[in-house]
C-alpha cells in the first residue's frame, strides 16, 4: 500500500529535495505540499495524509505548533520532524517512533524513518504525538473545525472560552466558533494569559476593564469592546478582585 | 586592570578597596616619593635618606587618606561623568595634600624654633600643585586604559557575535540542503550558491578591523543571493537604492556594518511573514558622509518570530559604531505599523 505523505516547508527547494529523494520509489506519494503551518492544519484536513514531514521554523505557525493541533485531531498523521539545526529541545523525539531528520536530508536516512513511521498503525501514532514533550511549546493559534473546513484563530484575538457541556465556544474579534477541547486542558496552555472565573469561563486577562454587578448582585466581568455578560461564580470572586486591583 | 575591574571599579577608575589595591596604592606611593625626593638636592646622605623618609610619609599620608576617602564616596561617585570623577578625585587629594602640608608646617616649626606655625603660602601651594600634577596624570592613565579595556572587550565580543551572527547554524545548513537538491536541477547555479556560501564563510574568519565598502557591499550581496535561493523571488524582494557610479567602494569601514542588518531584516522581517516581503537597501554619498538604511515589513503580530536576537544584534552594531567613530557616527532605529527601519550615517574619513 502507498503512504500518502504531506511535505510541509517553506522553502520551496527543501520541499523539492523530498520530491527527488522520493522520486524512484513507489511505497511512498506525495499528496500535498503545504509551505506553513495553517496551510499544513488545512492540507492535513483536506487530504488526510498518512505522514507528514514537518519543518520546524517557519512563519504564521511553527511546525512544533502544528504537531500539537495535530495531536487534538482523531487520526492524526505520522510526524517526521525536518530541521535545519537542533535548536529545539527535539532530542525527545529521537527516542520515539516518529522521529526527526536533520538538513541536509539523506536519503538513507529518510527511508528509515519512513519505514519506522510507516510501521506504526493509527493509534501507535497518537500516542507518540501525545506523548512526545510540547508541554513547553506555547499555543498561537486555536484551531477549529467549521463544516469541514479549518479555521485558525490567533490567540491575542481571543476575548473568552465558555464551555457548554460538550462543547467549548470560543468568542473571538470577528465572531464564534466551537471547538471540541476541554476547558481544563485550555486552561492549562494558556495560563499566563486567561484567568478562570467560573467554572465554565476563561477570559483574556488584557481584555477585562473591569468588574460590575448585575440588576440580582451576581458578580459579572466586563470585556473590552463586547456586551457580553459574564458571570463570576462566588469561589473566584475574590480573586478575579485582587487581578483586577492589581493591575 | 584586568577585565575583572568593571565589577567593583568606580567609573573608570579600577577598583581601589581590596587590600591588594591598597598595596598596590602604597607600592605607587613610594616610587612618587622616591622621585621627589631624589629631585630635591640635600648636602649629605644621612640629609637624604632623612629627606626620603619624610616625603615618604608625606606621600603615604595623602594616598591612604585618599583611596580611603574615595572608597568611602566609592557609591555615591560611582555614577557620575568622568570630569565629575576626575574632578572629585582631584579635589580629595588636594585636600588631604593641604591638610599633610599644614601638619608638616606644624612639625617642623616646633622642631626648629619651638614655636607651632600653621601657614607658609608657598610650601602648600608647592605640594598641591605637585600633587594636582601628579593625580590628573593618574586619572588620565587609568582613563586611557580602562578605554583601551572597553574596546578590547567590544571587539572581542563583537567579533564573536559577528562569526555567531553570520554563521547562523540555521542559515548554513538550510543553504547546505538548498544546495543539494539544486545539484538535482541546475548545476552552474549550485556551483556558484556553493562558491558564495564560501566566501560568506571566509569573511566570518576576517580579522582585519576595516575592510572597503566594496567588500562589505559584495559578501552582503552574496548573502542576498543565497537567501534568494532559499526564500524565492515571491517572498524576497530586495529593492537596492544606490548610485554605483558614484558610490566611493574604496572607503575604508568596520566590517559587518551592512550585512547583519540584513541579515536581521530577513530573519525577523521577511522570513515571518506569510508572503514575505520588501527589503530596502540604500547608499547615499552625502558628500563628507555616507549614509545607509535598511527597511523591512514588521511581520503581523502572532506569528512565529524571535525577536529577541534582534535587539543583540542592534546594541552590537551602535558599539562597533561608537567604538569606530565617536560620537560621529549615529545609528537611529524608528518603527511605524508596517516598516521597520534602520539607518546609520559614517564620516568618510576614518
Amino acid at each position: 500500500m502507498t503512504m500518502n505523505i504531506l511535505v510541509v516547508d517553506d522553502e520551496e527547494l527543501a520541499r523539492q529535495r523530498i520530491h527527488s529523494l522520493l522520486q524512484d520509489n513507489s511505497e511512498y506519494k506525495i499528496c500535498a505540499e503545504a509551505e506553513n503551518g495553517a496551510e499544513a492544519l488545512m492540507m492535513v484536513e483536506r487530504y488526510q495524509p498518512d505522514l507528514i514531514l514537518l519543518d520546524i521554523s517557519m512563519p504564521v505557525m511553527d511546525g512544533l505548533e502544528v504537531a500539537k493541533h495535530l495531536a487534538g485531531m482523531p487520526n492524526p498523521p505520522a510526524v517526521i520532524f525536518t530541521t535545519a539545526y537542533g535548536e529545539y529541545a527535539l532530542e525527545a523525539f529521537s527516542t520515539k517512533a516518529t522521529g526527526y531528520l536533520m538538513k541536509p536530508i539523506r536519503q538513507e536516512q529518510l527511508l528509515k524513518s519512513l519505514q519506522q513511521a510507516r510501521s506504526l498503525n493509527r493509534a501507535q501514532r497518537s500516542k507518540v504525538l501525545d506523548d512526545t514533550e510540547l508541554e513547553g511549546t506555547s499555543r498561537k493559534h486555536i484551531c477549529a473545525r467549521m463544516r469541514g473546513n479549518l479555521e485558525l484563530i490567533p490567540i491575542e484575538d481571543v476575548y473568552y472560552f465558555q464551555a457548554d457541556q460538550k462543547y467549548v465556544t470560543v468568542r473571538h474579534r470577528s465572531g464564534e466558533v466551537i471547538i471540541e477541547e476541554s476547558l481544563k486542558s485550555l486552561e492549562t496552555d494558556l495560563s499566563d494569559r486567561f484567568i478562570r472565573i467560573h467554572r465554565n469561563a476563561l477570559v483574556a486577562k488584557s481584555r477585562i476593564t473591569g468588574l460590575a454587578k448585575n440588576n440580582i448582585g451576581r458578580v459579572q466581568v466586563k470585556i473590552e469592546k463586547i456586551d457580553d455578560q459574564l458571570e463570576v461564580s462566588r469561589r473566584h470572586v475574590a480573586e478575579i478582585r485582587r487581578f483586577v486591583r492589581n493591575r | 586592570m584586568k577585565i575583572t575591574a568593571t565589577k567593583n571599579s568606580i567609573g573608570f577608575l579600577p577598583e581601589l578597596c581590596t587590600p591588594q589595591a591598597v598595596l598596590r596604592v602604597m607600592v605607587g606611593a613610594e616610587v612618587i616619593a622616591l622621585v621627589l625626593a631624589l629631585t630635591s638636592a640635600s648636602p649629605t646622605y644621612q640629609a637624604s635618606f632623612l629627606r626620603f623618609g619624610l616625603t615618604s610619609l608625606f606621600v603615604q599620608w595623602v594616598a591612604l587618606c585618599s583611596t580611603l576617602a574615595i572608597c568611602v564616596f566609592s557609591k555615591k561617585i560611582k555614577p557620575f561623568s568622568v570630569v565629575k570623577i576626575a574632578v572629585v578625585v582631584s579635589a580629595i587629594v588636594l585636600v588631604f595634600t593641604a591638610g599633610a602640608s599644614i601638619l608638616a608646617i606644624m612639625a617642623d616649626s616646633y622642631q626648629k624654633v619651638g614655636v607651632i606655625y600653621f601657614w607658609d603660602t608657598p610650601f602648600i601651594l608647592r605640594n598641591i600643585f605637585v600633587a594636582l600634577v601628579i593625580s590628573l596624570l593618574a586619572l588620565h592613565y587609568f582613563y586611557v586604559h580602562s578605554q583601551r579595556s572597553e574596546f578590547l572587550r567590544a571587539d572581542s565580543s563583537a567579533q564573536y557575535d559577528a562569526l555567531q551572527s553570520r554563521m547562523r547554524p540555521h542559515f548554513l545548513f538550510n543553504s547546505l540542503n538548498t544546495i543539494a537538491q539544486l545539484i538535482h536541477v541546475n548545476q552552474d547555479k549550485a556551483e556558484d550558491a556553493l562558491l558564495d556560501l564560501a566566501d560568506i564563510f571566509r569573511s566570518t574568519l576576517d580579522t582585519r578591523n576595516r575592510i572597503s565598502l566594496g567588500e562589505e557591499l559584495d559578501v552582503t550581496l552574496r548573502y542576498l543571493r543565497m537567501e534568494g535561493l532559499r526564500l524565492g523571488k515571491r517572498r524576497l524582494n530586495i529593492v537596492w537604492d544606490m548610485d554605483k557610479q558614484t558610490l566611493p567602494f574604496n572607503m575604508e569601514i568596520p566590517p559587518l556594518l551592512l550585512q547583519p542588518l540584513v541579515e536581521n531584516a530577513i530573519y525577523h522581517g521577511i522570513q515571518p511573514c506569510q508572503d514575505g516581503g520588501t527589503l530596502g537597501i540604500s547608499l547615499y554619498d552625502a558628500g563628507e558622509r555616507l549614509d545607509v538604511v535598511v527597511t523591512n515589513p514588521v511581520p503581523p503580530q502572532g506569528t512565529t518570530s524571535h525577536s529577541k536576537g534582534n535587539h543583540i544584534a542592534q546594541e552590537n552594531l551602535k558599539n562597533r559604531l561608537r567604538l569606530a567613530y565617536g560620537d560621529r557616527a549615529n545609528l537611529k532605529i524608528s518603527k511605524s505599523d508596517h516598516q521597520y527601519r534602520v539607518s546609520f550615517s559614517i564620516p568618510k574619513e576614518p
